[in-house]
């Protein structure tokens, strides 16, 4: 599933995402990264989430929420 | 000095891209003037010390604790867009302190963040001997990122170890020497808030120094593309955190989380930033307004009658001298001092907002708002700052990695209302409306707002309207209580500007206007003319006449607006000038202000108020923003900015006029 379509408070592990390079890299700069383990905490206007990844709470939009794949962790 | 890196080792950073250096004026040949010309210069041969990290992560205010000085600070990303550099002095030893831009890494996305890597990677006089990286204990494993990228370099680097609290609050520990002997390079805890742990990355600076410059950190594949790269520096990373901190699982819960829950609701959320914004401005309107009254009645009668005194005992009464310094500068001064209070509550207050981490959170809420203008919620920031002042604002437009972006949004900072502009509000709201002063001062900062939305979407759907979108990436600080002294630190340095605002460019235009008001045009002498009568009063008469559809166009309104366009700030003491001369009484200035707007409105004096808070509200703010803007978009579009704000404020006070005389 997308990051979009994924539930709040659940804990969450990044597989993919279709983003450019640049998006891709300021992202893994900010701990999201495949592999990384997160959770969506708060869902803001216009779709728009914040995610919890490694401690640090990041606010994303929802096109590039639409473009990142995840799954349950285990 | 340190050397160029060995290139068969090291793992370059990846190139700049090339929209962040696709601006008319470079700005990083801007701030490598500003690293030449320091601060506060350190003496000659002082090592130089670089201080980096992620933004936000608290380098400027251990830039502060270290030098002394004051840069600017808060807790919200995009804070320090210049390069500040001091002495910083301990144990005997100074080091020359630079503090650069936030960057979470070496590869550049926006003009700010390039300048930072291109002071640690290129070769030059700017090239640091110890390269000192701010890393976050509470969210270790992204501050590293950056750490593994500098000591791919050849530079010394040691890493400052902050938020050590809130890493504990969150079960975590971390043992500085594991984590250094992990990264290979000395790991120092501090905490730049509370200035403690200076004195320890003092030592590591210095040891650093008295020995070589350590091999930089050696990847596996030397040559292999940046994708394994990555991979190898997120493994080398991993390691390192899990030698360096022990989790005990014993997380309390997030109370930060808990405040966003409101904060940056859908619905809560906007409603909050109101709620917030309008009790700013009440407060600064209601306890500052006694100490404004006091004052005014001390500069309006005790310093005016002294001065008046010792000039008549000096056989000046009544000469140009007595005209110049208590009709002049005591009056024109005087008013902009009685305006201290009210800027020190407001300054305090948003200092507060900045330091507890809201900022952030503002800038979330207003994303979609922003967003419908083609801007991201990051551009919201400069637009925050462009409360307190345009010209800082112009600036912070840098942490914006679209060039188109950067124009579009240093175009609509004029727009945003500055604190100097609130001097204008609160005389003129105080005057014509009383006990709700502090409601129309609100209404007016919500014009402010509709005012950047309007013209945004105007020129999105005109010049701009082939300008991609970017999406949301925000990173939120966690909130913190605010400190008293970041708090009074901030308040104190916004407030000199103020004050220096003050003495230097208001001092100049009062001499200017009361050269002018000197002047006779016809019959007279220098200085013993009145002021309806001279030189002054027949150029406003020029420019009165565009006014008039908006209500206002009596010359004495209409000048102090000319000369306000210098400063904001000037406006006031024209007019403090222009109503002492005329009827030789420094006081009671409201008194005038009724009496001229219901004169030149034709018997409509509120509707015309209006329009003109609604002028000074949108039209240029002062010829610093101005050149501000040259430095950043270049002179092309600083001259359609500057008639964009002058159609828009005309425009705008002629339609307030003509609807409220209709109301």
């Amino acid at each position: 599933m997308t990051l979009m379509q994924a539930p709040l408070n659940r804990t969450l592990v990044l597989v993919g995402s279709t983003l450019d390079a640049t998006q891709a890299r300021r992202l893994s700069a900010l701990g999201l990264r495949a592999g990384a383990q997160l959770r969506l905490v708060q869902r803001l206007a216009g779709g728009a989430r914040v995610v919890a990844v490694a401690g640090a709470r990041v606010a994303l939009g929802a096109s590039l929420l639409d473009r990142l794949t995840v799954e349950a962790a285990a | 000095m340190a050397t160029r890196t060995d290139k068969r080792n090291v793992a370059r950073p990846t190139p700049v891209p090339a929209h962040v250096h696709d601006h008319e004026h470079d700005p990083l040949s801007l701030e490598r003037e500003c690293c030449v010309v320091p601060d506060l210069p350190s003496p000659a041969g002082s090592p130089l010390v670089a201080l980096v990290g992620a933004p936000n992560s608290g380098k400027s205010t251990l830039f502060n604790g270290l030098t002394g000085l004051k840069s600017k600070t808060g807790n919200w990303p995009g804070t320090s867009v210049d390069v500040a550099r001091g002495p910083w002095r301990s144990g005997g030893v100074t080091f020359d302190l630079i503090d650069l831009p936030g960057a979470y890494a070496l590869d550049p996305l926006s003009p700010d963040e390039a300048l930072t890597r291109d002071l640690l990677v290129t070769d030059g006089p700017g090239r640091p001997d110890v390269v000192v990286v701010l890393a976050d204990a509470a969210h270790l494993a992204r501050s590293l990122y950056l750490v593994t990228q500098v000591r791919e370099l050849r530079l010394r680097c040691v890493v400052a170890l902050s938020m050590l609290d809130v890493a504990s609050v969150r079960g975590l520990t971390v043992d500085p020497d594991a984590l250094g002997a992990a990264l290979g390079c000395p790991v120092v805890s501090l905490d730049p808030r509370r200035r403690v742990g200076l004195g320890a990355l003092a030592d590591a600076v210095a040891q650093s120094l008295a020995g070589g410059v350590p091999a930089p950190r050696t990847t596996a594949e030397p040559d292999a593309d940046e994708l394994a790269r990555e991979d190898e520096r997120f493994a080398f990373i991993d390691a390192a955190v899990t030698a360096g901190t022990r989790d005990s699982g014993t997380s309390r819960a997030n109370w930060s989380d808990r405040i966003d829950q409101v904060a940056t609701h859908p619905v809560g959320g906007p409603l909050v930033f109101l709620a917030v914004m309008w009790a700013v401005f009440q407060a600064t309107t209601t306890v500052a307004a006694p100490l404004q009254d006091a004052l005014d009645s001390f500069f309006s009668g005790p310093v005016s009658d002294a001065a008046a005194a010792a000039l008549a005992a000096l056989g000046l009464g009544g000469s140009w001298v007595e005209g110049l310094l208590v009709n002049g500068l005591i009056a024109g001064v005087g008013m902009l001092l009685t305006f201290v209070p009210l800027m020190a509550m407001m300054f305090a207050l948003l200092a507060l907002l900045e330091d507890s981490g809201y900022m952030a959170r503002a800038a979330v809420v207003t994303d979609r708002l922003m967003r419908a203008i083609g801007l991201p919620g990051k551009a919201f920031l400069p637009l925050v700052v462009g409360f307190g002042c345009n010209v800082p604002a112009v600036s912070a437009t840098r942490i914006l990695s679209n060039s188109r972006q950067r124009v579009l949004t240093a175009l609509l900072v004029p727009f945003t209302s500055c604190s100097a502009r609130l001097t204008v509000y609160m005389l003129v709201t105080t005057t014509f409306f009383g006990a709700n002063a502090g409601t129309v001062v609100f209404a007016l900062y919500v014009t402010s707002i509709l005012f950047v939305i309007g013209v945004g979407l105007a020129l999105r759907h005109t010049l701009w309207r082939t300008m991609g979108a970017e999406p949301l990436i925000l990173d939120l600080p966690p909130y913190q209580r605010p400190t008293l002294a970041i708090t009074a630190g901030v308040t104190w340095v916004r407030l000199k500007g103020f004050l220096k605002t003050a003495s230097g460019i208001i001092v100049a235009t009062v001499c200017a206007v009361w050269l002018l008001q000197s002047i006779p045009v016809g019959l007279g002498t220098f200085g013993q003319v009145p002021v309806g009568d001279s030189l002054y009063a027949s150029l406003a008469r020029l420019v009165a006449p565009i006014f008039a559809p908006a209500g206002f166009g009596a010359w004495e309104l209409v000048s102090a607006l000319v000369v306000g366009f210098v400063a904001k700030e000037a406006v006031l003491s024209s007019w403090a000038q222009t109503f002492a001369i005329a009827d030789g009484d420094p006081g009671h200035l409201g008194g005038h202000l009724i009496d001229s707007f219901a004169a030149a409105s034709g018997g409509h004096p509120l509707p015309a108020v209006a329009a003109f808070l609604v002028f000074v509200l949108a039209y240029t703010p002062c010829v610093a923003t101005l050149a501000a803007q040259q430095r950043e978009i270049g002179g092309r579009w600083t001259l359609f900015g500057l008639g964009l704000n002058l159609s828009v404020a005309w425009l705008a006070a002629v339609v307030v006029f003509n609807v409220g005389c209709l109301l």
